[in-house]
């Protein structure tokens, strides 16, 4: 299998579609995690996105840094798009992996951003809560370092960012409401998002 | 890494709690906004002064104090309260940064009345109650100080935002 262009093809070229992949590391039960399974549900039962592209979903359930290298590859095997949840606590658990030099794979996709290879996956930003992305050191400890705000992500629901007046790269980002009677709305804009990208990069993409 | 932050807080109280989830916020940070931390988590309260405190203490340029009424009456907080506010009065460092835990009304503190200790006496006539001094948050959209919002984890986390927000101008 091969990936083109964010669309996975198989050996004689045809197009087999996108594989969404959720990054959601264990969580004490919460509103947070119930949005997820939610979230996961509703990606499921869906088989096209609105470019009528086959979509699969995977959520690798294996305890963080747990899981063989096969489980791994299987996952990472053709993912199209890689969707962070972004809270606090999950960058933190995050960090935490990398520094005890487990597997993390939101490290693995954003070592994947420095490479520029048409068949990175496009990487999705879905925050739970307000957050400024510079904030983030990630990976820790690395020099040069790097933060979150320095990644070329996707925001499904774009109305949720500010860019820094200045530098024009740093953003803030409200959470997704995640507990009233907005959280199907949320939920909603944040699957249409998703399923709004065509095949062919966007300005995003490209950069 | 100049910068170092020092919670202070009452143990084994209602709020250790929602204390452990501000450091464990401001440590996800601390990377990125270049500063070090310290909470004495492992450090039973019931222990006399520790030389561990102490060393954290000297070298703390943010005390972030988490007030609270159990806070303000609790010997060992009131020793790294009453040192912090000595630094300050003789160096202008630590800053004070104040955290409202629970709903009380600042003005009530007076470091020079605490009943039983006499310890918390402010030489500086500027800083005569808690009152006095600017507190880091949290604050509503009216700017208001109000309490931490523990029983609602959305907006908690909306006021570890804010709170950080506000220790990020104050870094050096």
């Amino acid at each position: 299998m091969r990936i083109q262009g964010h669309l996975r093809t198989d050996d004689t070229g045809k197009c087999s579609g996108r594989k969404i992949y959720l990054c959601w590391l264990p969580a004490a039960a919460s509103q947070k995690t119930a949005w997820v399974d939610k979230f996961f549900g509703n990606l499921k039962t869906i088989s096209r996105d609105d470019n009528l592209v086959p979509v699969s979903a995977e959520r690798p359930a294996m305890e963080a840094g747990t899981a063989t290298a096969t489980e791994q590859q299987a996952c990472r095997d053709g993912v199209t798009d890689f969707v962070f949840i972004a809270t606090v606590q999950q960058i933190e658990k995050h960090r935490a992996l990398v520094i005890k030099e487990r597997n993390s794979d939101l490290k693995w996709v954003l070592d994947l951003q420095s490479v520029h290879d048409a068949s990175t996956p496009r990487i999705w930003l879905v925050p739970l809560e307000k957050m400024n992305l510079s904030w983030f050191e990630f990976p820790p400890r690395t020099s040069p370092e790097k933060f979150l705000n320095d990644y070329e992500w996707h925001f499904p629901m774009p109305s949720l960012i500010a860019k820094h007046e200045k530098s024009g790269s740093i953003y803030k980002v409200r959470g997704i409401e995640t507990k009233s009677e907005e959280t199907q709305e949320d939920l909603d804009q944040t699957l249409d998002g998703l399923l709004a990208h065509g095949a062919n990069p966007c300005e995003i993409c490209e950069q | 890494m100049d910068n170092h932050l020092f919670i202070s807080y009452k143990h084994k109280a209602a709020s250790a709690k929602v204390a452990l989830r501000f450091h464990d916020y401001l440590k996800a940070v601390s990377g990125g906004l270049k500063f070090s931390l310290f909470m004495d988590t492992d450090i039973d309260a019931a222990q006399l002064w520790s030389s561990e405190i102490q060393t954290q203490l000297e070298k703390t340029t943010h005390f972030v104090c988490l007030l609270t009424t159990s806070y303000w009456t609790a010997p060992q907080c009131q020793r790294e309260l009453f040192f912090a506010l000595d630094q300050f009065n003789k160096n202008s460092s630590p800053k004070l940064l104040f955290v409202l835990v629970e709903k009380l009304n600042p003005a009530w503190f007076v470091f020079d009345q605490v009943e039983g200790t006499g310890a918390l006496t402010s030489d500086d006539p500027a800083i005569q109650s808690v009152g006095d001094i600017n507190f880091l948050g949290p604050f509503d959209k009216q700017r208001q100080l109000i309490r931490l919002q523990h029983e609602n984890d959305a907006l908690l986390q909306d006021q570890f935002f804010q709170l950080t927000e506000r220790i990020q101008k104050v870094l050096n």
